[in-house]
């Protein structure tokens, strides 16, 4: 079982660098939007706590060690210490944090959108304190939290709130076709 | 939307770049970065410069691939050289408004988007020179020593080149998928928000199923074929260390001093 799940942790990877690819960038904000948020929602709910961070690590290694995965073929440790990185380091934890909470409740919509809601939080306290730090030692530049919190948090709240409306949608429905389908049973404890 | 991504950008060559052991080429790209953070002044600048340019020249990868490997990243090379220029306090140059151009903004922000630019183009150098497997095997065999204190190496490297391996096969598959959604009438790009997200559902439950299947399939594969993990295995290529791994040790080397010098004792 745990090659299995070793395997599926790099599948999901693989997956979550395909929605790295599909980027939109605004104009007024480093930060670009991508499907990130939804595939790594995805896999924590898909996958559990564990392998859930294993999958981001994963992809963050791949990232770290120069290959092109990151939004818009990003890659380098430029990117981990980059205005970004912060939110590179919490999607693991959010991975993580919605894996752990949607194995303690029941699989209904409300139920999981609440717990993405919680690591979405989580992703953006990484997010938010990756961004300082990157001003405050990468860039010596001061940032302010109320500057940050306008420049990283405020433009993509209400997208994030979508795209994990449909990363709650769209766990619920897949979580039920694999049990369905006889894939997914208790093996990730 | 899917088909143009080129993923992987592996510049097949005989170079001296090329021809280095991956872990050389890992160590000492870790090196140049962690060199660049000792440069203040101007003349540690145009050291790294020459170093980067040298690098170019050494790995014989036409620079209009290393001109594209930062295409990606202009947004944030502009925006640092924005923030740096218009929010230094100093000697005005130019005001525009409430922006205010500033003669040590213009150097920091030159500076500090050059620092910027030399780590963009020497990590891209690693990933052009080197092909991803040769990669991750550098990386297993450089993680290697923490193994005795359990750290999974060899896992971790097999599971990095799956998921390489895997990129390029699930990308075909999605787009299988949506063109076979697409026959039967579905439809992803037009319509509403919430239209659209519904629409996303005979796509993704298909990809995520065939994921997991893949990898039901992957793991019985493997087992059939006895794969224990990495001990005791033996490898068809083995990496071995040579006299130009020697000489890029003393160019980094070197260049580390040199930017240290300059630093503490010029």
């Amino acid at each position: 079982m745990l090659l299995r799940n070793m395997i599926l942790a790099s599948l999901f990877a693989a997956l979550i660098t395909i929605s790295s690819q599909i980027a939109f960038p605004l104009p007024f904000s480093p930060v670009p939007h991508t499907l990130q948020v939804l595939f790594v929602m995805l896999s924590g709910i898909l996958l559990g706590p564990r392998w859930g961070a294993v999958s981001v690590g994963l992809w963050v290694l791949l990232g770290i060690f120069g290959l092109p995965v990151f939004a818009q073929g990003k890659a380098g440790l430029t990117v981990l210490v980059g205005p970004t990185g912060g939110f590179i380091a919490g999607f693991g934890c959010c991975a993580a944090l919605v894996g752990w909470l949607t194995a303690r409740c029941s699989l209904t919509y409300s139920r999981v959108f609440i717990s993405m809601l919680i690591g979405l939080t989580a992703l953006y306290t990484f997010g938010m304190l990756g961004f300082m730090a990157s001003f405050t030692w990468f860039l010596h530049k001061t940032m302010t939290f109320q500057q940050g919190f306008l420049l990283v948090v405020m433009p993509f709240f209400p997208f994030d709130v979508l795209k994990i409306g449909l990363a709650a949608f769209l766990g619920v429905r897949v979580k039920q076709a694999l049990i369905h389908a006889g894939m997914l049973k208790d093996q990730f404890q | 939307m899917l088909n143009n991504i080129t993923f992987g950008q592996y510049f097949p060559g005989n170079s001296f770049l090329h021809r280095l052991d991956p872990r050389t080429k890992i160590v000492g790209t870790l090196l140049f970065i962690s060199s660049i953070f000792l440069a203040e002044k101007v003349t540690a600048y145009v050291v790294i410069l020459v170093f980067t340019l040298l690098a170019i020249a050494v790995s014989r990868i036409p620079p209009r691939f290393v001109f594209r490997s930062f295409r990606p990243l202009w947004i944030i090379l502009v925006f640092t050289l924005g923030i740096h220029m218009f929010s230094t306090p100093g000697l005005v140059l130019y005001a525009w408004g409430p922006l205010t151009l500033t003669q040590e903004g213009l150097r920091q922000g030159i500076l500090m988007s050059a620092r910027l630019l030399f780590l963009i183009i020497m990590s891209s150098l690693l990933t052009f020179t080197t092909s991803p497997i040769v990669l991750t095997d550098g990386i297993e065999r450089l993680l290697s020593p923490f193994r005795k204190i359990g750290f999974p190496a060899h896992e971790l490297a097999m599971m990095m080149t799956i998921a390489l391996r895997f990129i390029p096969t699930l990308l075909e598959e999605t787009d299988r998928i949506m063109k076979a959604q697409m026959a039967r009438g579905a439809d992803f790009s037009s319509g509403t928000i919430v239209r659209r997200a519904q629409n996303m559902i005979p796509l993704l439950i298909p990809l995520f199923i065939s994921a997991f299947r893949r990898a039901d399939e992957l793991a019985t594969a493997m087992e059939a074929r006895c794969y224990r993990g990495g001990e005791n295995r033996t490898r068809m290529k083995e990496l071995a260390l040579s006299w130009l791994d020697g000489i890029a040790a003393c160019v980094f080397s070197l260049l580390l001093f040199l930017l240290a010098y300059l630093r503490w004792w010029h």
